[in-house]
């Protein structure tokens, strides 16, 4: 069976500033979508950073000074002194030192490929993982390298990582403030062109009311209306985003390879970026039946 | 007697303007048929307004089907509507629409099952002899053929109530008396009919009570009686 669509009792598709709303919807999802994508890839990067880094310090050893340049061997002495030192200490699950491979991998974005490490005066990093929920004594831990490696210092991950998260919480409040922007002005245009495709069509729906339609009945036909044209603009935003999501997360995976954790969208963020345009059809849809709603009960 | 329509000293002003009705009261038992006549500006497309609920009166009670309209909420509004057809001076065809869409309308807004609401519109303007004119739009059809779309689509619904303004003004006469027929028809089954008009012709060749508005007086005439110009 062929089902035909009957023409809307309003000439909803002549009213010139209708086709405004799927440009609208598409610029709005295309927005809403790149924001809350970039939002949730920076969280996903703090979170997989703050697990990456929680329960590990990094301890550095700084090239030694000789008479002839760099002094290797006092540099691998302190190192080897260092390692002892961290692998005895209480609450210290391993220490490890970051072979001539990991650190090529660290330095590859921004030494390329082929880096000859021994012409460099590069430090030794040791990876030191902790016990889960035991506290180290991090000042002691200080003293004790002091007095056996002198150019050893500790790097605490959870310092800088702190500032990271209040400017991301900082950014994720923006987002938010954007993403209510976003929702009110698309939710002011529906109202709008509701409102003015009413004014237009006022003879039409005097005589439907004189027949005997009811207010839902003409409201669903503004709604049905509303939900093609946001439906059509909202996919289409929703395609034409999805290329520079994949290039600014390319761009994201540059810049981080090699540090702490990849970043990437989780599926749950890619399933809270399909709701956007699903939920911008309801809002729009919505918006244009109870606008409608309203309007008319104000006529006889 | 069970009336259909009473009104009660009621009055009809636009803006500040003059009243257009004046203390006008009168009652139309369930069934009957009326014409109502009078000069042009007289009133008589206001008073059938106030029939067919498109505005409240300034003044007066109205009452149709024995409940003031007054009282009629305005969720109970489109249920009273749909008991009212209306055959409106201006047609008011919608001309994005197919014939058979417009004589659906009333059909469609009742809710009535999309199957049934073809055969029903499509039985009528075969009837109306627009047969071959299913799928036009108004803007193609000839004034008469608009008029019969019109009528159609205020019968379609067999309404308690029919409010007929000039219905044949753009007709020959054989498609008038064809329309008249139909009237009587209805009213006959039961439908209320009211016809403005200023054909004597057909009232000659019909006859009914006449409503006569002369200076927004209203004043009722049995079948065959012929007021004076101006007499109210």
């Amino acid at each position: 069976m062929i089902l035909k669509r009957r023409p809307s009792d309003l000439p909803l598709s002549k009213d010139a500033i209708a086709w405004f709303l799927p440009w609208m919807a598409m610029l709005m999802v295309f927005f809403a979508t790149l924001t809350m994508a970039m939002t949730l890839s920076i969280n996903t990067m703090l979170v997989k950073w703050t697990q990456s880094v929680s329960g590990s310090i990094t301890i550095q050893v700084l090239p030694t000074e000789g008479d002839d340049g760099i002094d290797k061997r006092q540099t691998r002495i302190e190192t080897e002194e260092a390692l002892s030192l961290l692998r005895n200490t209480p609450g210290v699950a391993s220490a490890n030192l970051l072979t001539d491979h990991q650190m090529q991998n660290l330095l590859k974005p921004w030494l390329g490929e082929s880096v000859p490490l021994e012409d460099l005066p590069l430090p030794s990093l040791i990876d030191v993982q902790l016990l889960d929920g035991v506290d180290v004594d991090l000042d002691n831990l200080r003293n004790l390298l002091r007095q056996k490696a002198p150019n050893a210092s500790i790097d605490v991950h959870k310092k800088w990582l702190g500032k990271l998260i209040r400017v991301a919480r900082k950014l994720d409040y923006f987002v938010s403030a954007l993403l209510a922007l976003i929702i009110s002005t698309t939710s002011i245009i529906v109202i709008y062109v509701s409102c003015s495709s009413l004014a237009v069509h006022k003879p039409v729906i005097e005589l439907l009311h004189l027949i005997g339609a009811r207010d839902d009945y003409i409201a669903k036909q503004y709604a049905i209306r509303t939900l093609i044209l946001s439906s059509v603009g909202s996919v289409v935003g929703f395609i034409f985003v999805l290329p520079i999501i994949n290039f600014f997360s390319k761009i994201f995976t540059d810049i981080q390879a090699g540090l702490l954790a990849e970043v990437g969208l989780t599926p749950f963020a890619w399933f809270l970026l399909i709701l956007i345009p699903i939920l911008s059809i309801i809002l729009s849809t919505l918006t244009a039946y109870l606008t409608v709603q309203r309007t008319l009960r104000k006529l006889l | 007697m069970e009336y259909i329509i009473e009104f009660e000293s009621v009055g009809l002003r636009y803006g500040q303007g003059a009243e257009v009705l004046k203390d006008v009261s009168f009652g139309l038992p369930v069934g009957s048929f009326h014409y109502l006549t009078g000069e042009s500006g007289a009133g008589k497309t206001s008073l059938l307004s106030l029939l067919y609920l498109a505005q409240p009166q300034t003044r007066g009670n109205v009452r149709l089907f024995g409940r003031s309209i007054q009282s009629v909420s305005r969720n109970d509004l489109p249920n009273f509507r749909r008991k009212i057809g209306v055959v409106f001076q201006d047609f008011r065809l919608l001309d994005h629409l197919s014939c058979i869409d417009n004589v659906a309308l009333p059909l469609r807004v009742a809710g009535l099952d999309e199957n049934e609401v073809q055969k029903r519109v499509k039985e009528l303007l075969i009837w109306v002899g627009l047969g071959n004119q299913l799928k036009s739009k108004p803007p193609v059809l000839a004034g008469g053929q608009k008029q019969c779309v019109a009528i159609a689509r205020a019968v379609i619904n067999r309404p308690d109530l029919l409010v007929a303004d000039e219905p044949t003004g753009n007709l020959d006469e054989k498609s008038a008396s064809r329309v008249m027929r139909l009237f009587f028809e209805l009213n006959k089954r039961g439908t209320s009919v009211i016809v403005a008009t200023h054909n004597e012709n057909i009232i000659k060749e019909f006859p009914a009570p006449r409503m006569h508005l002369a200076n927004g007086k209203l004043d009722i005439f049995p079948a065959g009686f012929v007021p004076e110009r101006g007499q109210s």
